[in-house]
């Protein structure tokens, strides 16, 4: 153990204190500073669409499987969409095995939120009959290595797998009653450019997660207890945050364009 | 599905995976021109990517991919044993494997399943084996596997990706541990089977009974004198087959070890320079 790391061991409040003072962090960003970000589109093959994001070392990968599925009563004309996060316990020593804990619930509920406030999708597009058949897209989020802000790189992540989803053409008989799907895989999702990036700040003792679409406007602010803020301070947050959302499409349109040429 | 879980994020209470809608085409064992359908030759296994310290949070971490098989292990420890279990001389193993939702072609339920205990199982009898378990007295070492993609041959390449980590985390072990796959389909021998193969071979075995099966082999290549921690053998194959079997496995088992050696050595000189570049 060198020195340092005893250091933070034995009085942590004095470590941070100390680097806090030069308005720096123990890896010795910038307060204000985000971690360098790459994103990948289609790394798992099983998957109809996926995609792997590093926000510094967090790595999540999303992928993002369809399933055919009959539509609910109430919504005859809309299909699904079901995020899940699973937290993996090789991703830190933090994590137990057995069922999801608070952690990965949060995340998860937190993500349904943003994909249906925000109208990313139109559920609607992913009916193929009413009242008979539409498109169930399963989309899980494993998360690899957990370094902290998982809200940004799970969000990120599906975002970025929605936009390499393909699916197969759907063709239904209805004098049979019968099915058939084409066996390749042709039709990209119709996502409206619109476009949520999640942006929070973890204070140590309570974060911020600000969710901005592509034209500016507010999606999702989602501050779970934590440290009180002031009004203020949210307004810097959501100026970073717009940002930032600048920076991630751009890397995901990058990364897409470059998958066309590429194919 | 089973019962509801309410921990997660339901979908419609029932959805089919769309490729049994799909027009099966009549599938056969080899491509066209009667060699594999990746054109590799019998005995050549796929290409091999392995890397060290892709988990920050753990103690030794490894990520592995066989052609399209990628896993991730990540080992914690050795730490104090979980309050209440007993008091024991030697090192106590825990082991996990958690294939993602994602990671075959019919998307499988994040609840636990009996395919992914048997395999937690069967790796944990491997790895017991091979760690030093007298060296870490009333101490526990956990080993976590994340199945990112399954495309064939996945217990052998958790069992290498074990081994790496461990070996990452500077945990005392005998030697490094290799897993590879052999599949025998009409009396040929095939290594390192993809996943279409498996199922092929599965599917063949239990509608005719014909003779073929596979074989999985975790072993110690080196140091140990070549010992063999694993097999795992299903199918119908004769005795002299299998001792043939066990033969190609050992040679691939020395190719994948002289590669994990390499990665092994290039990561230490590697974080080595940097230590150096650091001090000055």
């Amino acid at each position: 153990m060198t020195s340092l790391e005893t250091w933070k061991t034995f009085e942590p409040e004095s470590y941070y204190k100390s680097f806090l003072e030069k308005n720096k962090r123990p890896d010795g960003r910038g307060l204000m500073k985000v971690r360098p970000i790459t994103i990948k589109i289609g790394t798992v093959t099983t998957a109809e669409g996926s995609s792997t994001v590093r926000v510094g070392h967090t790595t999540v990968m999303c992928g993002i499987k369809a399933e055919i599925a009959t539509p609910a009563l109430r919504n005859p004309d809309e299909g699904f969409i079901v995020p899940n996060v699973e937290l993996y316990p090789c991703s830190s020593p933090k994590i137990k095995m057995g069922p999801p804990g608070e952690k990965a619930m949060g995340t998860s509920q937190f993500l349904k939120n943003v994909l249906h406030s925000s109208g990313v999708l139109d559920l609607k597009d992913l009916c193929i009959v009413p009242n008979k058949l539409a498109w169930c897209l399963y989309c899980d989020v494993a998360c690899i290595n957990y370094d902290g802000n998982l809200y940004d790189a799970a969000l990120t992540a599906i975002m970025a797998a929605l936009q390499n989803v393909r699916l197969p053409v759907v063709s239904y008989d209805a004098e049979n009653d019968k099915t058939s799907v084409a066996s390749e895989r042709t039709l990209p999702l119709m996502i409206k450019l619109m476009d949520p990036t999640a942006e929070d700040e973890s204070q140590g003792s309570g974060e911020v997660v600000v969710v901005l679409l592509e034209n500016g406007s507010l999606c999702t602010t989602h501050k779970p207890g934590g440290q009180l803020i002031l009004p203020n301070i949210l307004d810097d947050f959501v100026k970073l945050a717009k940002k930032r959302v600048k920076v991630v499409n751009n890397l995901i349109d990058r990364v897409l364009t470059e998958r066309m040429d590429t194919s | 599905m089973g019962s509801r879980d309410t921990r997660r994020i339901m979908g419609p209470e029932k959805s089919i995976p769309y490729s049994l809608l799909q027009t099966q085409e009549k599938s056969s064992f080899l491509g066209e021109d009667s060699s594999r359908r990746d054109a590799r030759s019998a005995v050549d296994p796929r290409k091999y990517f392995m890397s060290l310290g892709v988990i920050s949070q753990a103690k030794g971490s490894s990520y592995l991919e066989v052609g399209n098989t990628k896993v991730c292990c990540g080992v914690y420890g050795p730490m104090d044993v979980q309050r209440g279990s007993d008091f024991n001389m030697s090192c106590k193993v825990l082991c996990e494997v958690k294939m993602a939702p994602f990671s075959c072609l019919v998307r499988r339920s994040p609840q636990p399943d009996k395919q992914q205990k048997e395999m937690s199982r069967q790796l944990k009898d491997a790895l017991e084996t091979v760690i030093i378990l007298d060296k870490f007295p009333k101490s526990q070492i956990d080993v976590y596997v994340t199945v990112i993609e399954d495309d064939g041959g996945l217990l052998a390449a958790c069992i290498t990706a074990a081994g790496l980590a461990l070996c990452h985390a500077n945990i005392d072990v005998y030697d490094l541990v290799i897993g590879a796959t052999v599949l025998w389909h009409n009396g040929i021998l095939y290594a390192d089977p993809t996943h279409y193969e498996e199922e092929y071979e599965g599917r063949e075995i239990r509608s005719s009974g014909s003779e073929g099966g596979q074989l999985t082999v975790g072993m110690m290549p080196k140091y140990a004198n070549g010992q063999v921690t694993l097999l795992v053998q299903g199918g119908q194959v004769s005795a002299d087959n299998l001792c043939e079997g066990l033969e190609v496995v050992v040679e691939i088992c020395q190719r994948i070890y002289n590669l994990s050696r390499k990665t092994l050595v290039e990561y230490v000189e590697q974080s080595l320079e940097e230590n150096e570049d650091n001090a000055s």
